[in-house]
């Protein structure tokens, strides 16, 4: 070894060790802060701790919403940020509720998670809460409330979406198609998507995601439910087949939207309409916020809206929707303060994100109001008569959008994983369907010992 | 001159060889110094006309990269010198003590070299939690600092040392803790590189640990906070492509000053079965 | 009482000190530390994977209400055609990623065994991908081979070919996510493989020369011969390296399209983290380690056909 080598290994090693001493003095550095908070929060501050996913937690809807939460009770809310989209977070929130995590509250978006968290014991009841106070959940939130076997409360709701479909009026304007408005067919949609569709620049005409009720969603609007009388899967219905056809026709063979190849190889995301390279986007009611926050999505082009498609028949006239909603860790650190923060989300955040609540105790004049705001926060993009169109005042019933149920949180992997082998070729309709069947049928089983 | 031809033209062909395999990162230099919407429009133009840094900026603003980075490289620091340590002291003994049961212990060792990381995941991750060590950085450095690998590529190392001048020394009243630090490990400087070497190369480049053990966005490593990026980066290669490029800059200017113990290390330990 | 435990403490000290002295004592103070912490992180969670394969956890429930339930794991596993069609998916990969990577790392070594301009040069650039982190790396591979649009597939359609899908293939995305693999730990199997090339004693070309024998002659029956236990070894190695897939293909395909590079290493961590089917993930990965010891058993056994020592 020569003199120059021995020279840069020594100044090496004690780069290496300088810099692990540092490294280890921000290790405890980070331990420590997060006791100072705990301590804080024990003496006089109050604070309630919640779990929220990067991008909802960097929204301007969210941050509005919590100043203003915490200037009417004076209790800080600290933000527990799981990265990841969608479903995904919930892996990491499984895991740390496993591990004794105490973060105290958690947001739950459709009724599949609602049951999984509440059912199996992740959740604090609010029941006695509630009677030390006399809040009468069922007078507020009525028919929204979740229920669960043992007939307790742990979730409190604070919104009810329905769906809709969003359009961006620059690109019906550039292929000069007139906006949609009022009652449609999906065969209208098709069309109307193929002619707003320019694969020369990158345009589809439509936009779909990868969640489980698109696989089904036909099949809901015609009411067929996911189980038979005897509990059993009742995937085997024809409706089944039929919608799941339908939306993997949508992007294999009229090609008015990413295929499910393009969408999981191009790693396409849920707030991808925001780009501006679709045409139309079929989607819940919470998607309205993303058009409010100019800040992380800029755009030059203006937003409609407008009812749900519905089937040629005229048998399946439905729109659908669900209840997502707060619960409290049953290792909440901060019990009584959660509780505070789900009940005021729960009441107040449809005012903030332009959702339809989960109340059912608002008069019409309160929901116009809503409409308003939202309609004057989009500086008049969406009028109020556009939404009331789309989402009320019109002659479509409402079902439920997922599938509800004994072992339902399996039975949607279960259609997730077997569509997609059919949507990308790998498996017949027919076999697709079958194993489907099969399998949920034995999730059902499982689910019931 | 036919063999100057054939002597030139193999040239030519290493070279190219060398070239096609650096190819994707010529191309994600390339790509993150456009703007995000060129990236696509001619990929093979490798000095985009105009440079664009925005892309840069937009990581040095970013709430948590630098974070990640720093957590990384603090976490791997640790790993290495702790691995250094345990490691180097077994080595010895397995190659220079006799103690009771050494053989038996040293095949055991190595035949757990057979378990697959990824097939105890599970049970790591509920005993880590009993531990306490999840969501700690400790989570990363500990399980990592009992690495078998190098025990063996040690041993060998520290065998090759000649026995005269330990025995010496022992006659000379040094202890063997004495040893250890004044003879053995000067000598092993060239292997002590080529283990931190690896150790800092795989540790870096660890995804699964910190995805399953870490919860904590704030005490998340760069690997894994690089996938989280990239999902907030969205339809942005451009983006995507200079968050990483920078994770890959700290291993390759390692790599590149210490490249010849990379390569001795291996010779040197004689794994030739 | 006090100066007893001085005593004592002082007793303590020196005898610690004179360990050093005496081998084994000394032994035992080098040795220990790393076999207890070996036993904590490597043996006691194997050990642990088999008993919660045992269990009922299957379900989003606390671990205190769990409890045994024999083999009904292992059962269940041959009935469930996903995770019988991971373990294919793994050997197929492995058929790709093995012979792929020794057969190009000995081909890499033997071309950098030869003098020329630039070696060091070379060397470095070839050596680079083993650098990189495999996140970089597969988003850097995603974007490269994105079969809509991507550079790849433009410059081959520009040459008048019809490209493959690649990651996005039924039958192509497990290939693909070898040659990725292959295309990244090639510089280790390389850099071995060179040494060993480099250990060959040259008189025996020498005396090969004077026969007259051929390059490949010599190939066959000089060089493959004496590196045979680095190869031995490399591939060994190699094999269960293949099977510890996850990072990778999570990553570039996460397990589609379709399932068609589900692997096994990504379908249990599916199981665990994504089903909350915590015991009957490791009944899985208990499965997948039996295999593979099995693989390593029959390899040692069979080497004395063509490893020579």
């Amino acid at each position: 070894m020569t003199r120059q080598t021995k020279k840069y290994t020594i100044v090496l090693l004690m780069m290496m060790l300088l810099l692990s001493a540092c490294g280890s003095k921000s290790d405890s550095g980070g331990g420590k802060t997060d006791e100072a908070q705990n301590n804080g929060s024990a003496s006089k501050e109050r604070v309630v701790t919640v779990y929220e996913d990067a991008k909802r937690a960097e929204s301007e809807e969210m941050k509005k919403k919590i100043a203003d939460f915490t200037k009417e009770t004076g209790i800080k809310v600290e933000l527990n940020i799981v990265p990841g989209d969608g479903l995904e977070i919930y892996k990491k929130i499984d895991v740390d509720m496993i591990s004794g995590e105490k973060t105290d509250v958690i947001r739950l978006t459709n009724p599949i998670l609602t049951d999984k968290y509440g059912s199996n014991g992740w959740l604090y009841p609010l029941d006695e809460l509630m009677a030390k106070e006399n809040y009468d959940a069922n007078k507020i939130y009525g028919k929204y409330l979740p229920k669960f076997q043992d007939g307790k409360t742990y979730v409190l709701p604070d919104q009810a979406g329905k769906w809709a479909v969003y359009y961006n009026k620059k690109i019906f304007d550039d292929a000069g198609v007139p906006y949609p408005t009022g009652e449609w067919t999906w065969d209208d949609y098709i069309e109307t998507a193929k002619k707003l569709t320019n694969p020369a620049k990158g345009i589809y005409g439509s936009y779909m995601l990868d969640y489980d009720n698109y696989m089904y969603m036909l099949a809901r609007q015609y009411d067929v439910s996911g189980y038979k009388e005897d509990g059993t899967s009742n995937y085997d219905d024809p409706a089944f087949k039929k919608a799941l056809q339908f939306f993997g026709d949508l992007g294999n063979v009229q090609k008015i939207q990413p295929s499910w190849l393009e969408f999981k190889s191009k790693k396409l995301s849920w707030d991808g309409f925001m780009s501006g390279d679709y045409g139309m986007h079929f989607i819940g009611t919470w998607y309205t916020n993303q058009f409010k926050d100019k800040t992380t999505y800029p755009r030059d082009w203006k937003v409609g809206i407008t009812q749900i498609p519905v089937p040629a028949d005229g048998k399946g006239n439905n729109n659908f929707g669900i209840v997502a909603g707060y619960g409290i860790n049953k290792n909440a650190a901060h019990l009584d303060d959660a509780y505070t923060y789900v009940k005021w989300m729960a009441e107040n955040s449809y005012k903030y994100n332009g959702n339809l609540p989960a109340r059912v105790d608002l008069s019409d004049e309160d929901i116009k109001a809503l409409f308003q705001k939202t309609s004057d926060d989009l500086n008049g993009e969406i009028t109020v008569d556009e939404m009331d169109k789309a989402l009320i005042s019109n002659n479509l019933g409402f079902v439920d959008e997922k599938i509800i149920g004994p072992g339902s949180t399996e039975y949607s992997n279960i259609i997730l994983q077997e569509a997609e082998l059919y949507l990308v070729g790998q498996k017949s309709l027919d076999d697709t369907i079958k194993s489907i069947k099969e399998r949920a049928d034995r999730a059902i089983k499982d689910a019931a010992q | 001159m036919g063999t100057l031809l054939r002597k030139s033209l193999f040239n030519l062909f290493m070279l190219l060889l060398g070239v096609i395999m650096v190819v994707p990162f010529v191309f994600m230099i390339s790509a993150s110094l456009k703007a995000p919407g060129e990236v696509f429009v001619n990929p093979m133009q490798i000095i985009p006309d105009k440079i664009y840094t925005l892309n840069y900026e937009t990581i040095f603003h970013h709430k948590y990269y630098f974070h990640w980075y720093w957590n990384s490289f603090s976490t791997v620091v640790m790993t290495v010198l702790l691995r250094g340590l345990l490691v180097t002291m077994a080595a010895y003994a397995f190659a220079r003590l006799s103690f009771p049961g050494k053989n038996i212990i040293f095949l055991f060792l190595l035949s757990a070299m057979m378990i697959p990381h990824d097939t105890t995941i599970v049970a790591k991750f509920m005993l880590y939690k009993y531990m306490g060590l999840i969501n700690t950085h400790w989570v990363i450095i500990l399980p990592a600092a009992f690495d078998v690998f190098f025990i063996f590529l040690l041993r060998q190392f520290f065998m090759g040392i000649p026995k005269d001048l330990t025995e010496s020394a022992l006659i000379d009243g040094a202890s063997h803790f004495g040893i250890y630090f004044r003879i053995i490990l000067p000598l092993a400087v060239p292997a002590l590189i080529t283990m931190g070497l690896f150790t800092f190369i795989w540790t870096w480049n660890d995804f699964i640990s910190p995805f399953i053990f870490i919860n904590d966005i704030n005490k998340q490593l760069v690997t894994v906070g690089l996938e989280y990026f990239q999902l907030e980066a969205g339809k942005n290669y451009a983006l995507q492509m200079a968050g990483a490029c920078l994770i890959v800059v700290i291993p390759i200017t390692i790599f590149a000053v210490l490249q010849k113990y990379f390569v001795q290390g291996i010779a040197m330990s004689g794994i030739k079965g | 009482m006090k100066s007893h435990a001085k005593a004592s403490r002082r007793g303590f000290f020196s005898s610690i000190t004179q360990w050093g002295y005496r081998e084994k004592g000394a032994a035992w103070v080098f040795v220990l530390p790393f076999v207890i912490g070996f036993l904590i992180f490597n043996i006691i969670p194997m050990a642990y994977s088999v008993y919660i394969s045992f269990m009922d956890y299957n379900s989003f429930k606390a671990l205190n209400s769990i409890k045994l339930i024999g083999f009904d794991n292992y059962v269940r596993l041959f009935h469930d055609p996903i995770a019988l069609n991971a373990f294919v998916k793994s050997f197929i990969y492995t058929l790709f990623y093995v012979p792929g990577l020794i057969l190009l790392s000995f081909l890499v070594a033997t071309l950098l065994n030869r003098a020329f301009a630039l070696r060091g040069l070379t060397r470095t650039l070839i050596l680079m991908p083993y650098v990189a982190n495999v996140v970089a790396v597969s988003i850097v591979w995603s974007i490269l081979l994105d079969p809509f649009g991507g550079p790849v597939n433009q410059l081959l359609t520009k040459l008048g070919m019809d490209p493959p899908l690649w990651l996005s293939g039924v039958k192509t995305a497990l290939p693909t996510i070898a040659g990725i693999n292959i295309w990244q730990s090639l510089a280790f199997q390389t850099i071995v493989f060179l040494a060993a090339l480099q250990g060959v004693n040259k008189e025996l070309y020498e005396a090969a020369d004077i026969d007259g024998a051929s390059r490949w002659k010599r190939l066959w029956s000089i060089t493959l011969p004496v590196i045979s236990p680095t190869t031995f070894f490399l591939v060994i190695t190699s094999i269960i390296g293949s099977f510890q897939n996850y990072a990778s293909v999570r990553m570039l395909t996460n397990g589609g399209p379709g399932t068609s590079s589900r692997v096994i290493s990504l379908n249990i961590y599916e199981e665990a983290f994504t089903l909350n089917h915590y015991s009957y993930a490791s009944a899985q990965a208990i499965i997948l380690f039996a295999i593979v010891l099995v693989i390593t058993i029959i390899q040692w056994k069979g080497q004395k056909r063509w490893v020579h020592y």
